[in-house]
C-alpha cells in the first residue's frame, strides 16, 4: 500500500508532522533510507534544524538525489521551514552550502534585510493572494499560521508565492512549484489551519 | 514593535500532573496534562511552555513519554523545559515534538547553547531568567541561589547569545495575580532586541492590556487561567476589543 513518507534527517521535528498525519486517517512512514522513498506516493519533509548540519546529513547519505528524484517524478512534496528551505540554491545558515536548487530563492538572514527583526517567532496572517489552486484555498487565504525561523527564502523573481506582509517586512510563507510545495510556516503547528493545509497536500 | 501577541499558558508538570503554586512553592494539582493542554489549544493558545519540575529540581531526563502524547494530540507549539543540561536531551526533546528547548539553569554553558544553535537553529532556544527581589532590589535567581550579576547587565548577555526568545519570570510576583511591573518591564523591554515572553503577577485583563500598551506581545499565564474565571479565548477578545493585535481564527 502506498504511504505518505515523512522525510526523518534526524535534527528535525519529525514526531509532529507524523502525528498530524496519521491523525488525519493516513498511513504514514519515517523514510530512514534511500530505499523507503519507494513506498511512499506523497512526502513531507519537516523543519526545526539548522541548514548546513541537515543538508550535510541529506548529502552524506546521497537522500538529496532521492528527493530530486521523486520531485523530477511529479510526486507531491511538501517542505516545512528548513525542510522547504533546502529547496532553494544558497543557504546561509551555519556558513554558505548548497541547496536541492529547485526553487530559484536563496536562503537569507533576516537580520541583514530587515533591520529590526532578527527572529520571526509567532502567527502571522497570510496576505498575499497568488496560488490558487490547492482546493481548500478560500480556507487558507487571510488566515493565521505559525513561523519560527530565522533564515527566510528571499528571490529576486515572482514565481507562484504567498507572503506574509507585517509593516515593511514581506517574506514568502508559501511558494509553490509543479508538485512542490514549501511552507515557511508550520502547519502541523498552525492549529486547524494548519490542518486544513494538510488535508490539501493529502487531496493532491 | 506590535506584533500578534501570544497568549501562552506556562504548564509546570510534577509526578505526571499539572501543577501551579505562588513562588515557586506550594503547588497545587491542576489537572491532568493532556486533557489540559486539548482545551488550552481549542481555546486558541498561540504556544504553550512545559516546564518538567521534577526533571529540573533532581536532573533527571525530562518525561519524553509524556512530551509525546501531548504533541501526538494537539498542533500548538510546545517550548519544553526542565534541567535540560546536555545536547542529548535537547535533541530527545525535539524528536519528541518540541518546537523550542527552555534553557535557564544552564545558559552560562555555552558549548550546550552553541551545539544546540548549530543543529536546530538559534530560534530553537528560548533563554530563561528568573528575576526575584531581595531587600527592595532585583536580582537574577538560579533554583535557590542568588547570582552576583546586576539583572540588567544579565539580561544585555543573554541578549547577545544565539538564542532567539528570552522569558523573564518574575518569582517574586509568580501565582500572586496582583499585576507586573510595569516600570521595570519598560526597562527591560528597552534592553531585548529578541522576542520577549514575561511571566509572573498577570491577573486580570487590564494588567495584559497595560503591558501591551507598554510595548510587550508575548504573555505566559498560569495562575490567571488556572485560579481565576479566565480562559485563552475571553482574553484574546478583549485584548482585539480594546484594539491590539490577537489571533482569533
Amino acid at each position: 500500500m502506498k504511504q505518505i513518507g515523512i522525510l526523518d534527517y534526524k535534527t528535525c521535528n519529525a514526531f509532529s508532522i507524523f502525528s498530524s498525519i496519521e491523525n488525519l486517517g493516513c498511513d504514514v512512514k519515517l523514510i530512514n533510507s534511500k530505499e523507503d522513498f519507494n513506498y511512499c506516493e506523497k512526502i513531507i519533509i519537516p523543519g526545526v534544524g539548522s541548514a548546513k548540519k541537515s543538508l550535510d546529513y541529506l548529502k552524506k547519505n546521497k537522500l538529496d538525489e532521492e528527493i530530486i528524484k521523486f520531485y523530477n517524478e511529479g510526486k507531491p512534496l511538501l517542505g516545512i521551514c528548513l525542510g522547504a528551505q533546502i529547496f532553494c540554491k544558497n543557504l546561509y545558515e551555519g556558513g554558505l552550502t548548497s541547496g536541492l536548487g529547485i526553487i530559484d530563492y536563496d536562503v537569507v538572514n533576516i537580520n541583514n534585510n530587515f533591520k529590526n527583526i532578527q527572529f520571526n517567532i509567532g502567527w502571522f496572517e497570510i496576505t498575499n493572494n497568488q496560488i490558487n489552486n490547492l482546493t481548500n484555498y478560500n480556507q487558507i487565504n487571510k488566515k493565521y499560521f505559525y513561523f519560527c525561523h530565522q533564515y527566510f527564502m528571499k528571490s529576486n523573481q515572482n514565481p507562484e508565492k504567498e507572503s506574509i506582509n507585517y509593516k515593511d517586512f514581506e517574506i514568502p510563507a508559501i511558494i509553490k512549484k509543479k508538485n512542490l510545495i514549501a511552507c515557511q510556516f508550520h502547519p502541523e503547528k498552525s492549529q486547524e489551519n494548519g490542518e486544513k493545509l494538510l488535508l490539501d497536500f493529502l487531496e493532491l | 514593535m506590535n506584533r500578534v501577541i501570544r497568549i501562552i499558558p506556562s504548564i509546570l508538570i510534577l509526578d505526571k500532573r499539572v501543577v501551579k503554586g505562588k513562588n515557586f512553592k506550594n503547588h497545587i494539582d491542576c489537572g491532568d496534562p493532556v486533557t489540559t493542554l486539548i482545551t488550552l489549544e481549542s481555546q486558541m493558545s498561540d504556544e504553550i511552555t512545559i516546564i518538567d519540575l521534577n526533571a529540573s529540581k533532581n536532573l533527571i531526563d525530562p518525561d519524553l513519554n509524556l512530551l509525546k502524547k501531548i504533541c501526538n494530540k494537539i498542533m500548538t507549539p510546545i517550548c519544553f523545559g526542565g534541567g535540560i543540561n546536555n545536547f542529548e536531551k535537547a535533541k530527545n526533546i525535539i524528536r519528541c515534538g518540541a518546537d523550542k528547548i527552555l534553557i535557564n539553569q544552564n545558559l552560562d554553558n555555552e558549548v550546550l547553547i552553541k551545539s544546540i544553535s548549530d543543529s536546530f537553529g538559534s530560534q530553537s532556544i528560548v533563554g530563561g531568567i528568573d528575576l526575584n527581589v531581595k531587600n527592595g532590589n532585583y536580582v537574577v535567581q538560579k533554583k535557590d541561589i542568588v547570582l552576583s550579576i546586576d539583572p540588567i547587565k544579565y539580561i544585555e548577555k543573554i541578549n547577545n547569545l544565539p538564542i532567539g526568545e528570552i522569558k523573564i519570570t518574575f518569582i517574586n510576583l509568580e501565582g500572586c495575580k496582583t499585576g507586573t511591573d510595569i516600570e521595570y518591564l519598560k526597562k527591560i523591554l528597552k534592553l531585548v532586541s529578541k522576542p520577549l515572553i514575561i511571566e509572573g503577577g498577570l491577573g486580570s485583563l487590564m494588567d495584559i492590556s497595560d503591558c501591551c500598551k507598554a510595548g510587550l506581545d508575548s504573555f505566559a499565564l498560569g495562575a490567571m487561567i488556572f485560579f481565576a474565571d479566565n480562559n485563552i479565548f475571553k482574553i484574546k477578545n478583549y485584548l482585539a476589543n480594546e484594539g491590539f493585535a490577537a489571533r482569533l481564527r
